[in-house]
């Protein structure tokens, strides 16, 4: 028996595979489905599920729903009666633990292992939190699976036309996971996902409140009511689920009610109803920059796989707000209407958590149960996949000899019900052996092990039976973004590439870069693990860090000391972290956790204030070199900025949520501006080969000694062979040795000091120390009215000391200590 | 660095055509047999199946190199990349 | 005479470290040969002594053992570091070894006096020092690389070793460093059988030991040397036990009518790129020297195999597969074949041959792009307004950062002198001039030495690139640093 958990953001479900047939757990009240929802009253009791789900609306303070989000952000949810506040994997346990009860009074036993659901795009603190859940839930041995890996399962499990390309497009009540699978013979992998962590029904029960808000404003004084101000939530909780109900009844019907009693107070005290009609075309309106975003998503893991709409077999929807009718049909639309059918998008991911868990070996049973102890027979140990698309896969077994017990000589498998024997095979010297059997399409079949001595006897098996079914086999969970160790010089040494299944394991060879005193911690290298696609480290997530310090030491370790890092993921994602110093003989295991980074709300401001300063600066010198492609990335970049301020306001308001998209956003912005730049790089390097080079040379020429024309004369050629080969660093760098020339040349001409001295006398507030400089200009002013350049020429030395070159901006790399 | 040079040769020496002792021209029914088939015996614990033959002697094996292996060579344009530098050292 | 009194005055010329002034140091060193001489007059008194009481009259003799007061006073001057050296270091009496190393180098210049026991407890010692702690001196420069190896690190050994090459004049390496100091230097790379090192660390040696260990390293470079030559070194050096079986293989082969054999490489290079590709990896990451001729020759092949009609070929097999952008895998080998390529050329050495091929042409300017970009990690340092932008660790800290800089320069000048005429103007010629100055300026009597050496350097490089500027700024500041250093 195998059970497979969907712990979703707005429902969970749980469901049970048998070898034969799926079948989802219904709860006390009948229902296929759990609300996400914890109630904790003043006595600090908790309700779960549809109990719960009712008071969302009159007891917002006490209710929690959809902190599934929140999960490893380490933010604590607080209940306003009880006092008592809870981390989001403590309170998806209690959601957790009611499913399971449910399964005990179906089952007749709690499962005591299962597979539990996690969005594709999740990053790793974040399904920590999620086996933390179910471990408070009192689960043993959990397994965790992506979503549209367990929806294209459970889709692809029976059927026979399931061959080529098909799109899983998930969209839960927070997330979209949208994935590309193929079904290749029977082996289903995914070949590439992406997503939208923030975009999901909670978005369209949004888009419905903000418009009956605006409404109502029209009609009526709101009072402060708004999403970003704290005291309107009760109020607004209650029209939120008005809007839900709407909206869900719109998939039904072309017209309906906005209905809620008593929604809010007005400014005589007096309790208002609010009742307002809206049409479904009204929703489709309102919700169609939202499914526009989604078919964005759909159309860049189109074009990142290079695959047109056209190949694409079949689209299976996922997620109770794909049953909106709009969304089918544009999404729909886009694939040509080859929609699967007779799929239900609410509880697919349940079952495909089930049969995978049947693929992972699994076993939900007590363990009394499934292992029972035979007394007496030769031990071995037979290892063959559960679950397989080959029909005539490899069993392969090993015996265990007590001592004064001998290896059999050879074996032979039977396949229970007859129809197969395989041939008589050796065992090997090391008591092993490998032999294929033959699996009977679509079923679960039960074999037998035999095996006989040097003369013929049987010999006695402790154990000699299992079971292998055929179906749909799947790859291992494939890692959802690159993960590596980030270096000193701002980029990523990457371990794992996205879509490496796991569990996975990688060692490589890092020097330390500056050297490490003994003593007690003071010193410390860091080695950053990161996750994300950028090449630049610091625009990935931080996971954690390994810290390397002088503790263990007896003296200190010298830079270019070796270091060995190995990085090991475990099916589920959980990574743990090693570094060996060979030549110090130490190991470091010491991971510290970063959780998803919580940014403050003026931090966020701050940084978003600088991206735009910078998106303005990157505009004005794309439209001053005239370069359309540029100007039109940084319109994507204008997009992501509207996006971002959109969301300062209820950040701000408290809602966390929101924080976490808009730090998100923030780290994609800078990601595009850095690619601007980039872009912008060589038609301005090219520019200023125009521009000065000319004047540059002028000067040199007629100022520069016999050594220094020789070299410009050979950083010309080189500039010219540069630009010939559009190498923009050795550009650059040809550009500066003129540059230097110049500068040389300029300060030899007898008023250069006066020229130079009044440069600094217009800049004068760009000095680091402004009073300083200040009286460094008067003494040189009265200089120059005396005729003094020589001792002028002092005074601008002492100046340049106080004048920034070039801001060079050195990113820190999250501090990395290793090359 | 030497660290980034010892970096490389273990790729090359993981490439998955040795790992899983294939030929190049294996079909994708070999593949998934012949990985399993490793996988079974590595969980059974059997000697032979530890190490693998590559140019530069034998290397160890592991169960999560074998299902790395089976990734990189489910995915056409990444086995077009092994295959091709497999294919001078076969 | 009494016995306690001249221990006493051994035991406070020895303890005195603090105050570093030349009048103090002449105080000192006067004060030890005061010692010395007692001892010495002393010791022929007794001896004499003892003598007539056994009888012996006679008066040539006695007037001899007389006179012998001189040869104990040498004796004395020199044999407590001979001691230590040769004898008590090699069979393990560290302790009594770093008390007369102590005693001996009382008195000495700075750089001469505490790093000697440094490199002692290097070699001998059961527990490393802290070498962190130390100058940055002659002394502990070989320590360095001694202690590498001793880490099992011989890469980074051979980086550290770096500046044995370019040492400038100037008496910056005394001839104790250079008999005693320099032959244990060699002698480690001797037990590693590394010769083409051994001839690289001996050259500013000197005395006995040096000149066997040159000798030998010139049979295996496949110079001409005679058997007898090397028997009369081998017979005058020191550590002769560990020196026969050196001896015996450079005699070996010298054998009369063979060929002095050059040194082979380990495999004979590979027809087929990625065997010889591989081989050249495997050679590069355990750290063995790789030819940057059979670089050149590697990437001659690689042209072959990276030609367009290869390509195409290619490309059908990716069509065959199913691959969704066959072009694009084709591409990304190629800029994988020569990244590795370029890795394989930064661990290479020698000499970069005249004809190549078009891909190998592409390598080198490569090679001269990351080698000039490979520079800002230390020009950041060093901003053009002046000043430094970042903190000055500790010296040794700082020199090992500067030899490998060093290193560094030395690949960007072997790519010509335009490239490091580029590089002189894009922030080395600020980094090269202001770092031995705020090296000074933090650590002042810990760093003279170091420098010394780096404002030599700086100034050399200078000329090469033409700047008259730096090249008399260093000159001035390497006078300064000098006197500075005898002090």
């Amino acid at each position: 028996m195998h059970a497979g958990i969907d712990l979703g953001t707005t429902n969970s479900a749980l469901a049970v595979f048998d070898g034969a047939v799926v079948t989802v757990v219904p709860n006390a009240l009948g229902e296929q489905l759990t609300p996400s929802v914890a109630r904790l009253d003043a006595r600090g009791n908790a309700t779960i599920g549809r109990r719960a789900y009712r008071f969302l609306e009159t007891d917002p303070a006490n209710t929690r729903a959809e902190f599934k989000r929140l999960m490893g952000t380490g933010e604590r949810i607080s209940f306003e009666a009880s006092g008592k506040s809870f981390l989001p994997e403590e309170l998806s346990s209690l959601v957790l633990a009611s499913l399971l009860d449910d399964a005990k009074t179906a089952l007749g036993y709690a499962p005591r292992t299962a597979v539990i659901s996690t969005p594709a795009l999740f990053e790793l603190p974040q399904n920590h939190a999620t086996m933390q859940a179910g471990r408070l839930a009192g689960l043993e041995e959990i397994a965790l699976i992506q979503e549209p890996i367990a929806s294209a399962i459970a889709a692809g499990w029976r059927a026979d036309d399931a061959e080529g390309l098909w799109l899983v497009y998930d969209l839960g009540g927070g997330t979209l996971d949208v994935s590309l699978l193929e079904t290749k013979d029977g082996w289903l992998r995914v070949v590439d996902h992406w997503g939208d962590n923030f975009l999901g029904g909670k978005d369209f029960d949004n888009a419905v409140v903000d418009w009956a808000l605006d409404r109502l404003r029209a009609g009526q004084d709101l009072g402060g009511m708004s999403r970003d101000n704290p005291a309107s939530r009760r109020p607004l909780a209650k029209l939120k689920a008005a809007c839900e109900q709407a909206k869900i009844e719109l998939s039904r019907t072309l017209r309906t009610t906005i209905s809620c009693a008593e929604m809010y107070t007005d400014a005589a005290g007096d309790p208002v109803d609010v009742d307002l009609e809206i049409r479904r075309s009204e929703l489709d309106g309102l919700i169609a920059p939202l499914i526009e975003r989604s078919l964005q998503v759909c159309r860049v893991l189109l074009d990142k796989t290079r695959v047109s709409p056209e190949a694409v077999e079949r689209v299976v929807f996922v997620g109770g707000p794909t049953l909106t009718p709009a969304v089918r049909e544009r999404v729909g639309g886009l694939f040509g209407g080859r929609v699967a059918e007779g799929v239900d998008p609410m509880t697919l991911v349940a079952r495909g958590a089930a049969l995978y868990a049947a693929t992972a070996g699994l076993d939900a049973r007590p363990v009394a149960v499934s292992a029972p102890a035979p007394p007496t027979g030769l031990a071995v140990r037979i290892e063959h996949p559960a679950v397989t698309a080959d029909l005539e896969p490899f069993v392969v077994g090993k015996f265990l000899p007590a001592a004064g017990e001998t290896v059999p000589a050879r074996v032979t498998i039977e396949r229970e019900g007859g129809g197969f024997t395989s041939p008589e095979t050796a065992v090997s010297p090391e008591g092993s052996f490998a032999l294929q059997v033959l699996l009977e399409r679509h079923r679960q079949c039960r074999f037998v092990l035999k095996a006989v001595a040097g003369d013929g006897s049987p010999v006695a098996l402790r154990t000699s039976s299992f079971s292998i079914v055929h179906g749909v086999s799947v790859a291992d969970p494939p890692l959802s973004r690159s993960v590596g160790v980030a270096l000193s010089d701002d980029t990523v040494h990457v371990y794992f590439e996205k879509g490496t299944p796991l569990p996975a394991r990688r060692t490589a060879i890092h020097q330390t870069i500056q050297s490490l005193r003994p003593g007690d911690g003071e010193d410390v290298l860091l080695v950053p693990v990161v996750q994300g696609e950028y090449k630049r480290a610091h625009l990935n997530r931080l996971i954690g860090s390994l810290r390397i310090d002088g503790k263990g030491l007896k003296q200190s370790l010298p830079a270019a000391t070796r270091v060995e890092v190995t990085l090991h993921l475990d099916r589920s994602g959980q990574l743990q972290a090693r570094a060996d110093l060979p030549s110090a003989g130490l190991s470091f295991e010491d991971v510290v956790h970063v959780l998803v980074p919580t940014a403050s709300p003026e931090v966020l401001e701050r940084e978003m204030q600088s991206a735009t300063d910078r998106l303005v600066d990157l505009r004005r010198r794309s439209f001053r070199g005239a370069l359309p492609a540029v100007v039109h990335r940084l319109a994507g970049a204008d997009a992501l900025l509207a996006e971002a301020r959109a969301g300062l306001a209820p950040a701000r308001g408290g809602d966390t949520d929101a924080a976490q998209r808009l730090h998100r956003l923030l780290l994609d912005l800078n990601g595009t501006l850095d690619a601007a730049e980039d872009e912008i790089r060589w038609p301005e390097l090219e520019a200023r080969a125009d521009d000065r080079l000319a004047v540059w040379i002028s000067w040199v020429s007629s100022l520069g000694t016999a050594g220094e024309q020789k070299l410009c004369d050979q950083a010309v050629q080189a500039i010219h062979n540069a630009r010939e080969r559009r190498d923009a660093a050795e550009l650059e760098r040809q550009l500066a040795t003129v540059s230097a020339l110049f500068d040389a040349a300029y300060s030899r001409h007898p008023e250069a000091p006066v020229w130079i001295f009044e440069a600094y006398e217009s800049h004068l507030t760009e000095a680091i120390d402004v009073p300083k400089a200040q009286a460094l200009l008067d003494q040189g002013r009265s200089l120059r009215r005396q005729g003094n350049l020589e001792a002028l020429r002092t005074i601008n030395r002492q100046l340049r000391a106080l004048f920034p070159g070039t801001l060079e901006e050195r990113r820190k790399s999250f501090g990395s200590g290793v090359s | 660095m030497s660290a980034g040079r010892e970096n490389l040769l273990r790729r090359h020496l993981a490439n998955p055509f040795f790992v899983l002792e294939l030929p190049l021209d294996a079909s994708r029914e070999q593949l998934e047999r012949q990985g399993a088939k490793l996988l079974a015996l590595l969980a059974a614990q059997v000697a032979e199946a530890s190490t693998y033959p590559t140019p530069l002697g034998r290397k160890e094996r592991t169960d999560e190199m074998v299902r790395a292996a089976l990734a990189e060579l489910r995915d056409p344009d990444r086995r077009l990349a092994h295959e091709w530098w497999a294919r001078g050292l076969a | 005479m009494n016995p306690f009194a001249i221990l006493f005055l051994i035991r406070l010329l020895m303890g005195n470290k603090a105050g570093d002034s030349i009048r103090r140091r002449h105080l000192i060193l006067a004060g030890k040969q005061a010692v010395h001489l007692v001892l010495a007059i002393w010791l022929t008194s007794l001896g004499v002594d003892l003598v007539r009481a056994a009888g012996l009259t006679d008066e040539v003799v006695l007037s001899l053992l007389e006179a012998s007061w001189i040869v104990l006073l040498v004796l004395l001057h020199l044999g407590p570091e001979w001691l230590a050296w040769r004898e008590l270091g090699p069979r393990g009496w560290v302790r009594t070894g770093r008390g007369l190393l102590r005693w001996a180098t009382a008195g000495r210049r700075r750089a001469d006096r505490t790093g000697p026991l440094a490199l002692f407890s290097t070699l001998w010692a059961a527990e490393t020092p802290d070498l962190y702690e130390e100058d940055a001196g002659p002394w502990t420069a070989i320590a360095l690389v001694l202690d590498a190896e001793r880490r099992g690190e011989p890469e980074r050994a051979r980086a550290l070793a770096h500046w044995i090459d370019h040492v400038p004049p100037g008496n910056l390496l005394s001839w104790r460093l250079r008999t005693y100091g320099i032959e244990v230097f060699a002698r480690s790379a001797a037990r590693a059988g590394d010769w083409r090192e051994v001839a690289r660390r001996v050259r500013l040696g000197r005395g006995r030991g040096v000149r066997f260990l040159r000798k030998v390293a010139a049979v295996h470079e496949g110079k001409r040397v005679s058997a007898a030559a090397l028997w009369w070194a081998w017979a005058l050096a020191p550590g002769r036990k560990e020196g026969r079986s050196w001896r015996d293989a450079a005699l070996a082969t010298i054998t009369p009518g063979s060929e002095p054999e050059t040194a082979r490489e380990a495999t004979e290079p590979s027809a087929v790129p990625w065997l010889e590709h591989l081989r050249l990896l495997d050679t590069a990451a355990a750290g063995r020297p790789l030819a940057l001729d059979r670089v050149a020759r590697l990437a001659d092949a690689w042209q072959e195999e990276l030609s367009g009609q290869r390509v195409a070929q290619w490309m059908v097999r990716g069509l065959e597969l199913g691959a969704r952008a066959p072009s694009e895998v084709c591409r990304e080998i190629r800029g994988q074949v020569m990244s590795e390529l370029d890795a394989l050329v930064e661990a290479a050495q020698g000499g970069w041959p005249e004809e190549t091929s078009e891909l190998a042409a592409e390598l080198m300017a490569r090679r001269r792009g990351l080698l000039l970009q490979g520079l800002s990690r230390w020009t950041t340092g060093f901003p053009s307004r002046g000043g430094v932008d970042r903190p000055i660790r500790l010296p040794v800290e700082e020199w090992t950062d500067w030899v490998a800089f060093h290193d560094h320069v030395f690949r960007v000048a072997s790519c010509g002198r335009e490239t490091l005429q580029t590089a002189w103007h894009n922030g080395l010629r600020l980094t090269a001039c202001n770092w031995p100055v705020h090296l000074q300026r933090a650590h002042g009597e810990k760093s003279h030495w170091a420098a010394c050496v780096m404002y030599a350097w700086a100034g050399w490089f200078a000329a090469w690139a033409g700047d008259d500027e730096i090249q008399r700024l260093s000159e001035s500041n390497f006078k300064i640093a000098r006197t500075q250093l005898d002090h």
